[in-house]
């Protein structure tokens, strides 16, 4: 009988020494890498989120370890797969990406509803002044300097105008896209510099682990920004100089150009730097000449043009940078001269500054709530990644290629390593802090050669000792992110914190919210207030109140006799001050001299709880507000 | 591993006729879940701004990723975010520079210019000269119309709708062809399941790309409306007379208009120099009167400054409202405790 059906043919038995084809296999494994990674973001962001809970009721420091095993958690398997050697391009990607949402989930559990640190107080009142008076350049009373650079303002608020989002949503948005593309862009600027996608991805990898990534740098503040921004254009310089696209040169210049722009429209330290690196780039690209053949001259020519249009900007229209910026460069070399004089000379362990006063050199972890493990592996850390930065550096520079692009890597960690001896002064760390976004790039690009090279060494020495290694890597790996974590961030900027006086994110009290609240209804918008920064700071954002606290020496008020009241008056009278604002808690956390006083008066009393009240007696001040921590006069100044 | 040249490159799994990878149509699925998620929030803006902050990474997956390389189109989406940011600030500069107020309209046509940054580049790169213009022609539209605005220090309507329309039809124009492409698919009756998937994934492209341009034209529509005046409806000034009322506790509770607006649901009450006081909502109406009733009573103490009273409720935030200034007739009750003049004693 004949039938139709075509018999389907049968599988032809597979024999047992033939390897299944490997374009499943590759399937499977880029299946399984996806599912450990959202596996660890499942379990570990849920361990980081009770971490935040646990630390608003402890008073022990198992918060911090709890947060670190829900870190590491979130975090390994996204690791393990930039690291593996045979990870595709998506398993890559997915990896970053996982690992830019585990490093950008403590700050979302750190300030869900609103600004709390005090770079964010600032920004957050300028986007609500833009958002208000709709000019980008009206200025700020939290930071006279900020409103030259309104580039986060006016993103954050078209952010807000278009999608209707509110103004802290809109600004935590931005920070995560600038965050991300933080991460991308340093994963392309150690693609051209190495040339390889492992070495890049491990890059990526190990600049989340820079000292203030995980809170720092991800703050709503205009470096955030314009780190991106110049991580962006630094990366499209790179591309561009190289010649390593073949796509058209007017499209390249047209995208650096907006990307420099913006940079010098969001940053100033961010634009410094982007300039400075530029032409450090360009002086390198003449060392090592083999770049480019194409296009010889444009990128230095870009270089010079941009940096003459920093310059220009920084000291013609942004006129206040140099004196906001200066007194910090100035400070942090004479402490730190005067350190290595000292340790030259034993000397006593004051330090005379140059620039005048006595500055204290500063003792690491000071007063700091941290466990004590983090203060041991925030020494650790910089060794280690010292040892890798130099294997990785000795690779670059033997390599021909690589050689080319190093100039940018070397100058950026010789700047990083050179800035860990400011953090033993008062100034100089504050300086160094703030530096290491932009130099740890140099230190994840040497270190993640560094890291290669032990991970995966030539042939001849690879072999049994793979494994070994590789442990050894994912330790070090923990520790330096431990202790730069340690290193970078304060106590107060990590988790929710008891009261400490001037401390950034500690300072909170439910006082001081119901005072934000009171001198919102009561007294209004852009009123002249006299308080101390902590206080000044929350009250311009959340009141818009304008503190005087940088501007005039206002505040030296509390800490006068009768006598040099009336001194200060005629001064203080051509600042139109309305408000004077006391922390009833001052007499217990004496504000140190020097720190917003610029001129000759010093404290003549002891601050005490009457001290605080003497102010009735005046005629031109009234209280009028009296909670369980603050007393709020009103300032009349044509009684003064 | 990436790689480091842009061309040269062309995955087979893309079809060169605009079919749809898996990661459109994951792109897709988010648009349209951004857009219900957003939608819920009730203002056409919102969802406009959604997309639009969407429409790089769609147009460039769409665009660029027959002709590059896997992570060379990744790099390349992360540069045309990066430059649609700075466009946001450049252009918001250079606006506030000209000493332009700036307002959502004008900083949503930045944003919508900045989205447009990615068909640019895309376009640019490989597609020939038919395919040039259709992305040149928008971007030129978007930026006329900006340079229009700055110039007239107001926007236009004739830039607004050629931006429109010409954005119309260079999205609907890449998006037809994936939708015919797609209608094919369905047409051929295949069952694979991959084929399916991209008939899926044509559709909500599609429909992305369409509820983009009409979302983005009809916000840009009405906030141009909103900022010349005509949307919300705003109610006439206060212009007759208001008394304030207060009872025997010396608390502040009702404010009576006699010839308000027929609309105005709201005032907002608060002292002369600009300092919020409360809010207040219709608690009667008569025919020429209405009574206000304060969702704050204000203790008339610190209500002794001069009141002003504005139809705030409704009205766009940038304008300024019309006031109508009011004085307490009870001066007896600005004394200490909170007396806000300064003490008639001697310090």
């Amino acid at each position: 009988m004949i039938t139709n059906t075509r018999a389907a043919p049968a599988p032809t038995p597979r024999p047992a020494h033939v390897r299944p084809p490997r374009a499943s296999a590759t399937a499977r494994l880029h299946t399984a890498a996806v599912a450990s990674i959202c596996a660890g973001v499942l379990i570990g962001v849920p361990i980081m989120a009770s971490a935040y809970g646990l630390a608003t009721r402890s008073t022990a420091t198992a918060h911090y370890s709890l947060f670190w095993l829900g870190f590491l958690i979130a975090l390994a398997p996204a690791a393990a797969q930039l690291l593996r050697s045979s990870a595709s391009t998506n398993d890559t990607r997915a990896a970053l990406l996982a690992i830019t949402l585990v490093t950008y989930v403590p700050k979302i559990l750190r300030t869900p509803s609103g600004p709390v640190y005090f770079d964010e107080m600032i920004h957050y009142r300028g986007v609500t002044d833009l958002l208000t008076t709709g000019s980008a350049f009206g200025a700020n009373p939290l930071l006279p300097v900020s409103h030259y650079f309104p580039g986060l303002e006016l993103v954050t608020a078209t952010l807000h105008w278009a999608s209707g989002a509110g103004v802290w949503l809109s600004a935590m948005i931005v920070i995560g896209l600038a965050h991300a593309l933080v991460l991308f862009a340093v994963y392309d600027f150690a693609a051209q510099v190495t040339g390889r996608g492992r070495a890049a991805a491990c890059a990526a990898l190990l600049y989340l682990l820079a000292p203030s990534v995980l809170y720092w740098d991800v703050q709503f503040a205009y470096e955030s920004l314009g780190l991106a921004f110049c991580f962006l254009a630094l990366s499209r310089w790179l591309q561009l100089a190289a010649g390593t696209t073949r796509r058209r040169p007017a499209v390249q210049y047209l995208e650096l150009s907006l990307l420099c722009g913006a940079c010098l429209l969001t940053h100033h330290v961010s634009v410094c730097v982007l300039a400075f690196a530029l032409l450090w780039a360009t002086a390198w690209r003449r060392l090592f000449p083999p770049w480019a053949q194409r296009r010889p001259g444009g990128p230095e020519a870009f270089a010079g043009g941009f940096a003459v249009a920093t310059a220009l900007y920084l000291l013609f229209i942004a006129k206040g940078f140099t004196g906001y910026v200066g007194p910090y460069f100035a400070t942090s070399l004479a402490d730190v001269t005067a350190i290595l004089h000292e340790f030259l000379g034993s000397r006593a362990t004051a330090v005379n500054s140059a620039a005048g006063g006595t500055a204290p050199a500063r003792a690491l972890f000071a007063h700091s709530t941290i466990p004590g493990y983090e203060h041991v592996l925030a020494i650790i850390a910089p060794v280690a990644l010292l040892v890798v930065c130099v294997i990785g550096a000795v690779s670059l520079l033997k390599d021909q290629r690589s050689r080319r692009y190093a100039g940018l890597p070397l100058l950026f960690a010789l700047a990083y390593f050179g800035s860990l001896p400011f953090v033993l002064t008062t100034t100089g760390s504050e300086l160094a802090h703030r530096s290491w976004a932009f130099t740890f790039l140099g230190v994840a690009v040497l270190g993640a050669a560094g890291l290669e090279r032990v991970l995966h060494p030539t042939a001849g020495t690879a072999g049994r000792s793979h494994y070994l290694r590789l442990i050894t890597v994912a330790l070090c790996l923990c520790v330096t992110v431990i202790g730069d974590t340690a290193a970078g961030d304060d106590a107060g900027l990590r988790f929710p914190a008891p009261y400490e006086f001037e401390s950034d994110g500690a300072y909170y009290t439910p006082a001081l919210g119901q005072l934000a609240t009171w001198f919102n209804a009561h007294a209004g918008a852009n009123r002249n207030v006299i308080t101390d920064r902590d206080t000044g700071e929350f009250l311009g954002a959340y009141a818009k109140a304008d503190p005087l606290s940088g501007q005039s020496d206002g505040y030296l008020l509390v800490y006068l006799s009768a006598a040099g009241i009336q001194q200060l008056l005629p001064t203080l009278r051509a600042y139109h001050p309305g408000w004077l604002i006391l922390d009833k808690a001052l007499p217990q956390n004496l504000q140190p001299a020097g720190t917003y006083i610029f001129n000759p008066y010093e404290p003549d009393i002891n601050l005490s709880p009457a001290t605080l009240t003497r102010f009735e007696g005046y005629r031109w001040a009234n209280l009028v507000y009296n909670n369980s921590r603050y007393l709020v006069y009103r300032l009349f100044p044509t009684e003064m | 591993m990436p790689r480091l040249v842009d061309r040269g490159q062309k995955r087979k799994h893309f079809a060169p006729s605009g079919a749809p990878t898996n990661v459109d149509i994951v792109v897709g699925i988010l648009v349209l879940c951004v857009a219900a998620g957003l939608a819920l929030q009730g203002t056409a803006m919102t969802i406009a701004g959604g997309l639009v902050l969407l429409a790089p990474g769609l147009a460039l997956r769409r665009w660029s990723a027959a002709r590059v390389s896997e992570w060379a189109s990744c790099r390349a989406l992360i540069t045309s975010i990066g430059c649609s940011l700075a466009i946001v600030v450049v252009c918001g500069a250079i606006i506030s520079a000209t000493g332009l107020r700036l307002s959502a309209y004008l900083m949503v046509q930045a944003l919508q210019c900045a989205s447009l940054l990615p068909a640019l580049q895309a376009r640019l790169r490989g597609g020939g000269p038919r395919q040039r213009a259709y992305v040149i022609l928008p971007a030129a539209a978007a930026i006329s119309a900006l340079v229009a605005a700055i110039v007239h220090r107001r926007p236009i309507q004739l830039g607004l709708g050629l931006l429109a329309a010409v954005s119309f039809l260079a999205l609907v124009g890449n998006g037809l062809p994936g939708a015919s492409h797609g209608l094919n698919v369905l047409r051929q009756r295949r069952s694979d399941a991959a084929y399916i998937r991209k008939a899926a994934g044509v559709a909500l492209i599609s429909i992305g790309v369409l509820a983009t341009v009409a979302l983005t034209t009809a916000a840009s529509l009405v906030a141009y409306r909103a900022e010349q005046g005509g949307l919300p409806p705003v109610s006439p000034s206060i212009s007759a007379s208001a008394s304030l009322a207060a009872n025997d506790h010396d608390v502040l509770q009702e404010v009576t208009v006699t010839a308000g607006s027929a609309r105005l649901t709201g005032l907002l009450v608060s002292y002369v120099d600009g300092a919020p006081a409360a809010r207040a909502t219709v608690a009667q109406r008569a025919d020429a009167t209405r009574t206000y009733r304060l969702e704050t009573t204000l203790p008339t103490s610190l209500t002794c400054r001069a009141l002003t009273i504005s139809d705030t409720f409704g009205r766009p935030s940038d304008l300024p409202p019309p006031a109508l200034v009011l004085h307490l007739p009870h001066p007896r009750h600005c004394a200490a405790p909170f007396s806000l003049s300064p003490k008639q004693r001697p310090s």
